[in-house]
């Protein structure tokens, strides 16, 4: 009857373990998981499974990547996590179990568990870390089994494990110590086993610095901090075993271990739900609007980014949300705007961000792109799949088969997008490309007239991609946005008066209309000599002023347009400038009332 | 005992399952990497190659021992590569299954020339990238295998960019390379000793660059650079890297100390890609007239070759410059100048403009025979695609050079036999156990590929801790 109590008890616990888990991280968190997908390909290959299981903790890193390769799926990324996440506390569990520790302990075990979640949402630590424990905690449950200080089996265990999991053998030790106190203090020497190993890798000079050969930092990006929660959540593994085992010791009633372990336990969770995230929301939010982009759910793209438009990289996708579903130009004021930048953000240390390399893709700044994609090819394992699949497209745009091939044939060794890669096989010449309406785009868009990319403003390369292919409507789009956003009216009217009337400029959006009668407008109440004083040729001036407002009409203002510009002008001379309410999503309010 | 026989009928399978040619193939039979005809030194790697066609195929070699390819990959064996290593050439025939039926390609050599290559090449393998590279590292190639090592790569390092690696001589005792970033500096090796090196000084314009040793193994000429990159609309060229300013000076390893000339150091011209003569007594650059405005004028950089007489004894200079190359006059730009070891050739690489001809399309191997000044293009090395960075052996015989012919992006190291008349012969692709699948799989490049005359041996934790440790900041002595 006891142990059918305790085994439901067990039971129950890991139920809520892993339903609390998989809570915690199916929210943005899931997304955080998912973009682990996007940093490594898995290849079923022997050259590439020889490479990274032959190294120390490599079987770990292949065990990692091979479950991460799925997490293309939020939901098999959250099951997966929160599963192994419960299991190493399971196994902890059963180790103590097997030492004679009673069920109040089972609490204690929880504090990892709790840990390890909050700390899994830094991609900056690999997914093998968190499998390299699940070894760790595997291998313990094993040794558990034999009679304590068992030198042969954990002298073993603790050689296997680090070639298998690296430092997390040094875990598994210091467990096994724990588990051990008080029947055979000779388990010591497991701890010294795994010092002496840790040290080897780092005299030989395998990993750089002492920290990654003994620690999780051993797991980590290199050019990335390393958050302490992770060596807190490494360190809390053998810790709380010795609660647990302590407070075993302090009672032959259940009582007060049950108090004590249940209290620290929950105080841990507390402490831990109450920690500030290793991740930014900047951060959090960059891993799902990738996540979005790269599936192409445009709408749930646009309900997301537009929360925060005042942020350069939430405009960004904003707009490219709606650029890819056509409404760049007609929706562009029923989001606040902040300028060009609102459109494309460009800092010179971003050159690898997979934003940018999406938005210049969109906008058919095709060389661009594959200059921002390469850099951004080079992932944290491996590569990065989606900016693989930009290079493999922007290669068979240039024609480069050759190279094209070559990111092809690695995609073809993934479960993922090997059906993607042989679909693009099928379009691997010149005749072939033109039955590609994404790929015959892109290879038009190629600029005619030679000169470097992003060389200045990201309007020059959109003039010289319409001059190579009119019928962009993307690229036409976000050059008209561009210059609707830039307040730029005279090159506004020029770009109309260049582009009205061709196949991807065959009407105008309202907020165009709006610019140009807000031109016409301007024009005809600015005296020559004013405009020549504020730069303009005469030859300008009377260009300009030459527009009519039948120049207006045939170019696509709508009398509605024409209305409501009046209401505007007359609100505006009411209201002695102050912004008019009932027009705030036009440009007539952004180029009077935005700053930017 | 089952096994025993086995293997024996087995053996008896491979020693009777020869096939005969039933006819001719009526096209020739594609292959990867293309060896036919090329020439190889007695002590290379064997020269696996694969068929690329579907069919079953085997390879006839000297017409009698025949290899059976698997999945289209002709191995040879350890011991019979060696056998054929002693004769002069090689004869090869590949037989391909059609409809039933053995047809046989045409037979082509391999030549073996018994001018022993030095035993070693290394090079940094890194991205084919524009900025980032995230992974990279200097490695080195056993050519008489197909072991690769790693000298220092820079996931020991922070992932920062290291490159230039250069040795004196061939030595692979006395090493020099950059890293930069976070632990940026110069690492200078010789003989057991490391030490990093601050070499960015207040009287240059720019940390040290592309470096080249004296013979005698204490000085150092290095270049110093502005360099900026941009990248083109639609070029096939895909990126230009261009100088806004360069000169030349040389370091002095012993006192830390950096010597120029006025002729070798002014802001009407630019001065790049230092190299001594044999004997040391010249130092021979890269110069182009200063362009106005870059990037927009990237094209009219036209580097020629020139050279300077230089003690270094008294770390002197001589008073007047000598054109030994007028690319300029031309309307073409010269790079990379190396002198073989028995003063005989200077080998460069010359294309339509600038100074980065990895990137440029055009560029090809020349040569001068600096006994007669004759200017040549190497006839049989050069190709349609980029030839670029170029190394001589020790024996002056061989040459190592770079090629982005295979597929145009990534480089490849090549190798070539010339003889004392500056003729070269077919190159091959370094040889690699698998070389089909290795060259489609690996992403990386091949850059600057160097002969050492020896393994590089060093304490790799020893390198770590002077690479991630303080720099001695050099100064210049005028």
């Amino acid at each position: 009857m006891k142990i059918k109590g305790t085994r439901v008890i067990e039971a129950a616990a890991a139920v809520i373990t892993l339903a609390a888990i998989g809570m915690c991280l199916q929210g943005e968190a899931s997304y955080a998981l998912a973009y682990r997908e996007q940093q490594q390909l898995f290849l079923y290959d022997w050259s590439y499974i020889r490479d990274v299981i032959f190294s120390i903790g490599g079987f770990a890193s292949l065990t990692g990547r091979f479950f991460v390769q799925f997490f293309c799926s939020r939901i098999i990324a959250v099951i997966a996590t929160a599963f192994f996440i419960t299991n190493i506390s399971v196994n902890l569990w059963q180790s103590l179990k097997a030492r004679g520790v009673r069920i109040p302990a089972l609490a204690a075990c929880l504090i990892p568990a709790a840990l390890l979640t909050y700390g899994i949402i830094d991609n900056s630590l690999h997914f093998d870390a968190l499998i390299a424990l699940l070894f760790a905690s595997e291998a313990l449950e094993n040794y558990s089994e034999k009679p304590a200080g068992n030198l042969l089996a954990g002298c073993a265990t603790t050689a296997v494990l680090f070639l298998l999991a690296g430092p997390a053998a040094l875990v598994f030790a210091l467990c096994a110590f724990v588990i051990d106190l008080g029947k055979n203090p000779k388990s010591i020497a497991l701890i010294a086993e795994a010092i002496v190993l840790s040290t080897s890798i780092w005299l030989l000079g395998i990993v750089p610095t002492f920290s990654q050969a003994v620690g999780p930092a051993f797991f980590h990006e290199v050019t990335e901090k390393i958050s302490p929660v992770h060596l807190i959540t490494w360190m809390s593994i053998p810790c709380a075993l010795l609660v647990a085992y302590l407070t075993d010791r302090i009672s032959k009633k259940i009582t007060l271990p049950s108090i004590i372990n249940c209290v620290l336990a929950a105080v841990s969770i507390l402490a831990v739900v109450s920690m500030k995230s290793p991740v930014g929301d900047a951060q959090l939010k960059t891993y799902k609007f990738e996540f979005l982009t790269e599936h192409e759910r445009w709408k749930e793209l646009e309900k997301e980014a537009s929360k925060h438009m005042e942020r350069y990289v939430d405009a960004n996708y904003y707009n490219l949300a709606k650029a890819r579903q056509g409404a760049l130009v007609s929706d562009l004021f029923k989001a606040a705007q902040h300028g060009p930048y609102s459109l494309i953000y460009v800092t010179g240390d971003h050159s690898a961000e997979p934003r940018l390399a999406y938005v210049l893709y969109t906008m058919g700044n095709i060389a661009a792109a594959q200059d921002v994609a390469f850099n951004g090819m080079q992932s944290y394992c491996g590569y990065k799949p989606s900016m693989v699949k930009m290079c493999a497209k922007i290669d068979m745009m240039r024609g480069a088969y050759g190279v094209a091939d070559k990111y092809l044939s690695m995609l073809d060794k993934t479960w993922h997008y090997r059906s993607w890669s042989a679909q693009m096989r099928s379009y691997m010449s010149d005749e072939a490309i033109q039955g590609n309406s994404e790929l015959a785009l892109g290879r038009a868009d190629m600029q005619r007239e030679e000169g470097f990319v992003m060389d200045g403003s990201p309007m020059n390369d959109l003039f010289r991609i319409l001059d190579a292919n009119p019928s962009d409507s993307m690229a036409m789009q976000y050059g008209l946005a561009f210059l609707l956003l830039s307040k730029d009216i005279n090159n506004t009217f020029e770009f109309i008066d260049k582009y009205y009337g061709t196949p991807a400029l065959q009407s105008l959006d309202v907020p165009a209309q709006e610019a140009l009668l807000f031109f016409w407008d301007y024009y005809h109440s600015t005296t020559r000599e004013y405009a020549l004083a504020h730069g303009l040729t005469e030859e300008q001036y009377d260009r300009y002023n030459g527009v009519s407002e039948e120049y207006c009409r045939e170019h696509g203002v709508s009398e509605d347009v024409y209305r409501r510009f009046a209401d505007f002008k007359e609100a505006y001379g009411k209201n002695r400038g102050s912004e008019p309410r009932a027009h705030k999503d036009t440009f007539w309010n952004y180029m009077l009332f935005s700053k930017i | 005992m089952h096994m025993i026989c086995g293997l024996a009928a087995l053996a008896c399978i491979s020693c009777t399952g020869s096939v005969q040619a039933d006819g001719k193939l009526g096209t020739p039979a594609e292959i990867f990497p293309d060896y036919r005809d090329v020439t190889v030194p007695s002590n290379i790697a064997p020269l696996n190659f694969s068929y690329l066609g579907e069919e079953p195929s085997r390879l006839v070699v000297n017409g009698q021992k025949q290899i059976k390819a698997k999945d289209g990959l002709f191995c040879f064996s350890k011991s019979t590569w060696s056998k054929l290593m002693k004769e002069d050439s090689v004869e090869l025939t590949i037989l391909v299954k059609k409809d039933g039926q053995w047809l046989a390609d045409e037979s082509f050599s391999i030549n073996i020339s018994h001018d022993e290559i030095d035993p070693y090449i290394s090079y940094r393998l890194i991205p084919p990238g524009y900025q980032g590279w995230k992974n990279m590292g200097i490695y080195q190639r056993d050519l008489e295998s197909y072991d690769q090592s790693t000298i220092f790569k820079n996931t020991l390092s922070g992932e920062n960019c290291m490159n230039c690696h250069s040795y004196a001589g061939r030595n692979p005792e006395k090493m020099v390379f950059h890293t930069r970033a976070d632990f940026g500096g110069t690492i200078v090796i010789s003989d057991g000793a490391m030490e990093k090196l601050n070499t960015a000084t207040d009287s240059t314009i720019s940390a040290l660059v592309y470096p080249y040793w004296h013979p005698d193994g204490k000085h150092i000429a290095f270049s110093v650079n502005k360099t900026l990159q941009s990248f083109f609309a639609h070029d096939p060229n895909r990126i230009e890297v261009f100088d806004s300013a360069s000169d030349v000076v040389v370091y002095n390893t012993e006192t830390h100390s950096i010597v120029w000339s006025p002729l070798t150091r002014d802001e009407e011209n630019y001065q790049t890609f230092p190299t001594f003569s044999p004997d040391g007594s010249y130092l021979y650059f890269c110069s182009a007239k200063a362009v106005d405005k870059m990037p927009k004028d990237y094209d009219k950089a036209k580097y020629g070759i020139y050279r300077i007489k230089y003690d270094a004894s008294s770390e002197s200079f001589g008073d007047s410059v000598e054109t030994i190359c007028d690319t300029p006059a031309d309307s073409m730009s010269a790079s990379f100048p190396r002198i073989s070891p028995d003063g005989h050739f200077l080998a460069y690489t010359r294309h339509g403009y600038g100074n980065f001809s990895i990137w440029h399309k055009d560029a090809d191997i020349w040569m001068i025979d600096l006994l007669t000044g004759d200017d040549f293009k190497v006839d049989n090395i050069n190709s349609d695609d980029v030839e670029s960075y170029h190394c001589w052996s020790s024996d002056s015989r061989w040459m190592v050079f770079s090629s982005r012919r295979d597929d145009g992006l990534y480089t490849r190291p090549y190798i070539t036999h010339i003889d004392k008349n500056g003729r070269a012969t077919k190159p091959f692709l370094l040889p690699q156990k698998d070389p089909l699948r290795y060259y489609k799989d690996l992403m990386f490049s091949y850059n600057i590929p160097e002969f050492t005359s020896d393994k590089v041996r060093m304490n790799r934790r020893r390198l770590i801790n002077t690479v991630r440790g303080e720099a001695t900041d050099i100064k210049p002595s005028r």
